[in-house]
């Protein structure tokens, strides 16, 4: 069953959405305001505090931004929404790796002493929380913790083909669990 | 960029411009790709003899082809709901497209031991198989230009309903304007239905841009 709050946001944003499509320029810059908020705690949730979620919020607002031609303003705002958010945050996870992972980034500190756990960072109840804990390590460590495959895969004790495979499956994983969420 | 700074970007941009709704999208495609196919069809051939008299006194046979426009409308449809973020859910609209295809296929891999007309030469087209081919060409890069316009975030999924659904149209017409016998049916008229499905698989991951 669907939030009685949720269930107002969305037929608010739904309605602030047909305004915004029509020409009103000041309902849609207070639209993106307010789901700026709401895509960035959500990505929170999804993410943890990872230090490229500002990246990511702009990310998807830029990705729904551009596809705002295709919202159908007879239908709920949520599903539609919820979808591009879900796509570019898995999107950006699969890319994030390249960036975590920048020469630049990599002091010789951080390098030779890597966080000391997997979750770090991590809310217990975020949707990471929920896979299954050999995906979860995977994708902390590529992911979140910026190891490259062969670093991580010899922290875990597989071959890279097997670490490159939890990761895989981990995001399939999270990318249904954020579904069965967005459906909610 | 901070976050005012950006939401003032976006929201200075002006409002886009009206896609189009599905139903008026569905009924383009099929207007003009049906005056396509059937244009070419006629142009390359004539029609089996006796083609009217067999949809009307044969209700299996005029079965079979509405069949085939309803799959081949079903599966466009869904390549476009596809196409707008949130609309279908993935797992449970592809499976019902594919499973219409799959029905109007088994009814004439029935038809190889109880065809719904006596199999026949008449009417063979010689080169039936790479006409289906080139006709569905039409069908398909209108079917792509249009789910281009939404927001496909399943590319392949999308490539490939379309290019099924598009040469249903060529497989269709080839059931009135060509032999009827479900060996050659399936052979020469319903393979390249799978063959462009697959092959616009490949194009809507290529030519579809990344949402």
């Amino acid at each position: 069953m669907t939030h009685p709050t949720a269930d107002s946001d969305g037929l608010r944003w739904q309605q602030s959405m047909t305004r915004s499509l029509l020409g009103d320029s000041v309902e849609y810059h207070a639209l993106l305001d307010e789901l700026y908020g709401v895509v960035g705690a959500y990505l929170r949730r999804m993410l943890g505090d990872s230090p490229f979620l500002e990246d990511c919020v702009q990310e998807c607002l830029e990705t729904l931004h551009r596809n705002r031609h295709t919202y159908d303003v007879r239908r709920p705002f949520r599903p539609w929404f919820l979808t591009l958010v879900r796509h570019k945050a898995i999107d950006f996870m699969r890319r994030d790796r390249s960036r975590t992972t920048s020469p630049l980034d990599e002091s010789p500190a951080t390098k030779a002493h890597p966080t000391p756990t997997p979750e770090h960072g991590l809310d217990a109840a975020t949707l990471l929380s929920q896979l299954d804990p050999m995906y979860r390590e995977a994708i902390v460590l590529t992911k979140l913790n910026g190891y490259t495959t062969a670093e991580a895969a010899a922290l875990v004790g597989v071959t890279g083909t097997a670490l490159r495979t939890r990761v895989h499956r981990g995001l399939r994983e999270l990318s249904h669990l954020l579904e069965q969420e967005a459906a909610l | 960029m901070n976050r005012k700074q950006f939401i003032d970007q976006l929201a200075a941009e002006p409002s886009p411009a009206k896609r189009l709704s599905t139903g008026v999208a569905i009924a383009l495609w099929l207007a003009a790709s049906c005056t396509f196919v059937v244009g070419a069809t006629l142009a390359t051939g004539d029609l089996r003899p006796g083609v009217g008299e067999q949809l009307r006194d044969f209700p299996r046979f005029a079965m079979e082809c509405a069949l085939g426009l309803v799959a081949g409308i079903v599966v466009f449809r869904t390549g476009l709901l596809l196409s707008v973020p949130g609309r279908l859910r993935w797992r449970r609209a592809v499976p019902l497209a594919l499973a219409l295809i799959t029905i109007w296929i088994g009814a004439y891999i029935y038809g190889l031991w109880s065809p719904a007309l006596e199999p026949s030469m008449v009417g063979k087209r010689p080169n039936c198989f790479g006409e289906t081919f080139l006709f569905s060409s039409f069908p398909l890069a209108l079917g792509l230009l249009l789910v281009a316009r939404r927001a496909p975030l399943q590319r392949a999924w999308v490539g490939a309903l379309v290019g099924a659904a598009s040469t249903s149209l060529p497989a269709l017409m080839m059931q009135l304007a060509c032999m009827y016998d479900p060996r050659h049916i399936l052979q020469f008229h319903l393979l390249p239905v799978l063959i462009v499905g697959l092959v616009g698989g490949a194009i809507g991951s290529l030519v579809l841009r990344r949402v």
